[in-house]
């Protein structure tokens, strides 16, 4: 009971000072919002093709160029855009930009070459080093793959027909080519192997809907401004002895466990009211699934909590001043944040950073995050990152309280 | 000019005391990079470029008889694809499934029962299922591409028959066994050359200049969050050192500092001289800390200097004028936490449209926007003396701000001081 004093006490002090309450929950919105963008966030939503732009300058004109633009407009990963000659020049800076991911050049005389059998390579200009031009460049690979198959069946084929005198002119056999070549990019449509993309959260043969940029910076936000809440509830404790304050209470009845109880108590709520909220503006905002599984969110939300009030409770106890609290929460924060994949998907990042990555409790806030808005596990997602956050609160918490004891 | 040396040098002395100050001048800028820098190379095993860890992939074969099954499971799992992929095989859909659900495996392939069969005969095709974890791009992508890859070779033979045949059958020539054999032969021959070729077919031209450019834009993006950290940090570090004058104010020795003969400007201008000194130490310690650990390259000598007296003199005069609005140093917490911030993030948008492919789209009007803030200005130098391009104009424009905010921050701070 008087633990819940102290919590309150602690409470009261702490939503007082508003603006730095509506900060905690402010600025990580804003921030999702940012990052989410960066990260392709709105890519999908608008009514613009999202398919990555190719800029296709066709200098040819003939049945084979015909054939790549209408693979082109066929596949799911790229589509044409079409250049003029007078903008030829700028192809190259275009594609460097970003504004299209590559960018294909077909040569003058290019049909009348591969259909005589001769190479002629199409240009193709990329910028390999961006994740469009990579993916751009797979994707026409395959596509011009598809386009040789289609000239080597006009050629066999004509090959075919002219050993049975079926061409009366060399018009004819052209004529016949430029047939089979369109015959062939036809049939590539009905191709009797597909792909069937499944995901892990849908099961449905479909991507996942929600857009990968929010799924990534609203957890990753909710983990780092929860962090950064931590700074005015251990102000209160390193304030409370400095100021004598608990010295006095430590005269009292009251029992030193109570008085960490206490604070740990307060903390744990004002984190956990946080993430509610961050939760609940990431459903309504981003379109987000925290509260899809609800008991699951809150086993989540409850241990990213305790493991951050822990470690409040922690600094709290180890800090001497201000300044300290600043260094001591401020540093772990972002270099938690960071090693955890809070700031990007440890995916992208190298194998030893991924290992680091994954001893650090950031990171088991985010898997069991992620488990419920883009896997769609439930609980069962939540059980394993829920229990190493709990962990790690108990190691926290005990040498908070071993601490404290020994003051 | 004593005065106003006396009047830094203890301002300074008080700087460099502060954990706070030194925490975030120093540590955060140069931890934040660092993380960046370790993520994307750093801790790799010495390569030159970035390298990500290969997927790990789990290909169940449900259909262990048929040729093209085993050929495509084969492919998955060769020698071949062993620095792309690390693939497994796995007898069982739902172990496999339960891998990627678990954060085990980044995809399972699962070919299904008929697939061979289904090759030839579209009505009876049976699709290849990716099961792949949402939460992963990179792995589920390349996956997803060397599959599309392999099943283009597979159904290609099917394509130039039937293509073949509805073109034969347009000049009346009959498609028969032998003939449709000969076709499967020819493509059975050309088809594997072709897919070994990678980019056959394509004159590849890197519009970034291939690997190397690689690498380089690796150290483009780190030199930019360096960059970015350096402008947000400093101009936190200006004003977190110009509190100075509202500490003081609320310990009562400025009043006091006022009853001696000393000059309110000169009072001022040692306490901006101490910004500027804070803010010039804490630009040299972290190009030099940046050039040795990321091996960033700030420009040519001329140039830094330059923008070090620009961000140095910019970022003090701004410390001075938004101090000069505040009462107190309760007020200063919350205005230095949302207005610095806010304004911050304004001044480096141009260094993330640098960065952030899907936002160079909108570089002219960050590159415009951003100038609205000082710290736009900022960051401009210093993208300017990373590129090699001139600074003067830009140093101008900074000098022209600096003198036009220490103007009206003198004024407020005379004029308060005054009643």
């Amino acid at each position: 009971m008087r633990a819940l004093d102290v919590a309150w006490k602690d409470v009261s002090q702490l939503v007082r000072d508003w603006r730095s309450a509506a900060f905690l929950v402010g600025a990580p919105i804003l921030f999702t919002l940012l990052m989410g963008v960066m990260m392709g966030g709105l890519g999908g939503s608008s009514e613009e093709d999202p398919r990555l732009a190719v800029g296709v300058l066709n200098r040819d004109g003939g049945a084979a160029a015909g054939g790549l633009i209408a693979l082109l407009e066929k596949a799911d990963a790229v589509r044409p855009v079409l250049v003029d000659e007078k903008d030829a020049d700028t192809l190259a800076k275009q594609v460097s930009d970003g504004k299209l991911a590559a960018a294909i050049v077909i040569p003058a005389g290019y049909t009348a070459a591969v259909f005589e059998g001769n190479d002629m390579p199409l240009r193709f200009l990329v910028d390999n080093s961006s994740d469009a031009g990579s993916n751009a460049g797979r994707a026409v690979r395959g596509i011009v793959f598809r386009l040789q198959a289609a000239v080597q069946t006009a050629v066999w084929s004509a090959d075919i027909a002219a050993a049975q005198n079926a061409f009366a002119s060399p018009c004819e056999r052209a004529a016949f080519m430029e047939t089979a070549v369109q015959k062939a990019v036809q049939e590539w449509e009905s191709a009797p192997v597909k792909l069937e993309i499944r995901s892990a959260a849908s099961q449905k043969p479909e991507q996942s809907a929600v857009p990968s940029g929010f799924a990534q910076s609203s957890p990753g936000n909710m983990v780092t401004f929860a962090l950064a809440g931590l700074i005015g509830a251990a102000e209160i404790i390193v304030w409370e002895r400095k100021s004598g304050t608990l010295q006095r209470l430590l005269t009292t009845s009251i029992s030193r466990m109570e008085i960490l109880i206490g604070h740990f108590l307060a903390m744990f709520l004002l984190v956990f009211v946080q993430v509610l909220l961050l939760g609940t503006f990431g459903q309504l905002l981003f379109g987000l699934t925290y509260w899809d599984a609800p008991a699951a969110f809150l086993i989540m939300a409850t241990a990213v909590t305790v493991w951050i009030a822990a470690m409040g409770l922690l600094i709290g106890a180890i800090a001497r001043n201000a300044e300290q609290i600043a260094m001591f929460s401020i540093v772990p924060m972002l270099a938690l944040a960071g090693l955890g994949g809070a700031w990007m998907p440890l995916e992208v990042t190298g194998a030893a950073f991924q290992a680091v990555g994954r001893l650090t409790p950031t990171y088991w806030a985010m898997h069991g995050m992620q488990n419920l808005i883009l896997r769609a596990q439930g609980l069962t997602g939540v059980v394993l990152p829920a229990a190493v956050l709990f962990g790690f609160a108990f190691v926290f918490f005990g040498i908070a309280v071993w601490k404290f004891q020994r003051e | 000019m004593m005065t106003i040396w006396n009047v830094a040098w203890k301002d300074l002395v008080r700087s460099a005391r502060s954990v706070f100050i030194l925490v975030f001048a120093l540590v955060l800028p140069l931890l934040t990079t660092g993380v960046f820098f370790a993520a994307f190379g750093g801790l790799s095993s010495g390569d030159e470029s970035p390298s990500i860890p290969a997927p790990r992939v789990l290909v169940v074969n449900l259909d262990s008889s048929g040729e093209a099954a085993i050929a495509l499971e084969n492919v998955l799992t060769g020698d071949e694809l062993s620095n792309v992929l690390d693939a497994a095989r796995e007898s069982d859909p739902a172990p496999a499934r339960l891998a990627v659900d678990t954060g085990g495996a980044a995809v399972a392939v699962i070919i299904p029962l008929g697939f061979s069969a289904g090759i030839g005969d579209p009505e009876s095709a049976a699709g290849v299922e990716v099961y792949q974890d949402p939460a992963q791009t990179v792995g589920p992508a390349i996956v997803r591409s060397i599959l599309e890859q392999a099943l283009d070779g597979f159904a290609g033979g099917w394509v130039v028959i039937k293509a073949s045949g509805g073109a034969l059958a347009s000049r009346s020539v009959m498609m028969d066994g032998a003939t449709a054999a000969r076709i499967s032969a020819l493509y059975t021959e050309w088809a594997p050359a072709q897919l070994a070729a990678g980019a056959g077919g394509l004159a590849v031209e890197s519009t970034a200049g291939a690997k190397r450019e690689s690498v380089d834009f690796m150290a483009r993006m780190i030199s930019a969050i360096m960059a970015m950290m350096l402008v947000f940090y400093c101009f936190f570090t200006g004003t977190a050192s110009a509190q100075s004058i509202l500490t003081e104010q609320e310990e009562g020795t400025l009043p006091r500092l006022f009853t001696m003969p000393v000059r309110r400007s000169q009072i001022l201008g040692g306490k901006m001289l101490s910004v500027f000194l804070t803010l010039a130490v804490q630009l040299i310690v972290l190009l030099a800390v940046s050039a040795l650990v990321f091996g960033i390259r700030w420009g040519d000598s001329l140039s830094v200097v330059l923008a070090v007296i620009g961000t140095g003199t910019l970022s003090a005069s701004f410390a001075i004028f938004i101090t000069s609005f505040l009462k107190n140093t309760k007020q200063a917490g919350m205005v230095y936490g949302v207005v610095v911030n806010l304004v911050g993030w304004i001044g480096i948008s141009r260094l993330f449209a640098e960065i952030i492919p899907g936002l160079s789209k909108y570089s002219a009007y960050t590159d415009t926007v951003s100038l609205v803030s000082p710290q736009g200005w900022a960051a401009r130098i210093w993208q300017e003396s990373m590129a090699g391009t001139p600074v003067w104009f830009t140093l101008a424009g900074m000098l022209a701000l600096s003198l036009v905010l220490f103007g009206i921050g003198v004024f407020k701070f005379n004029r308060r001081f005054s009643e």
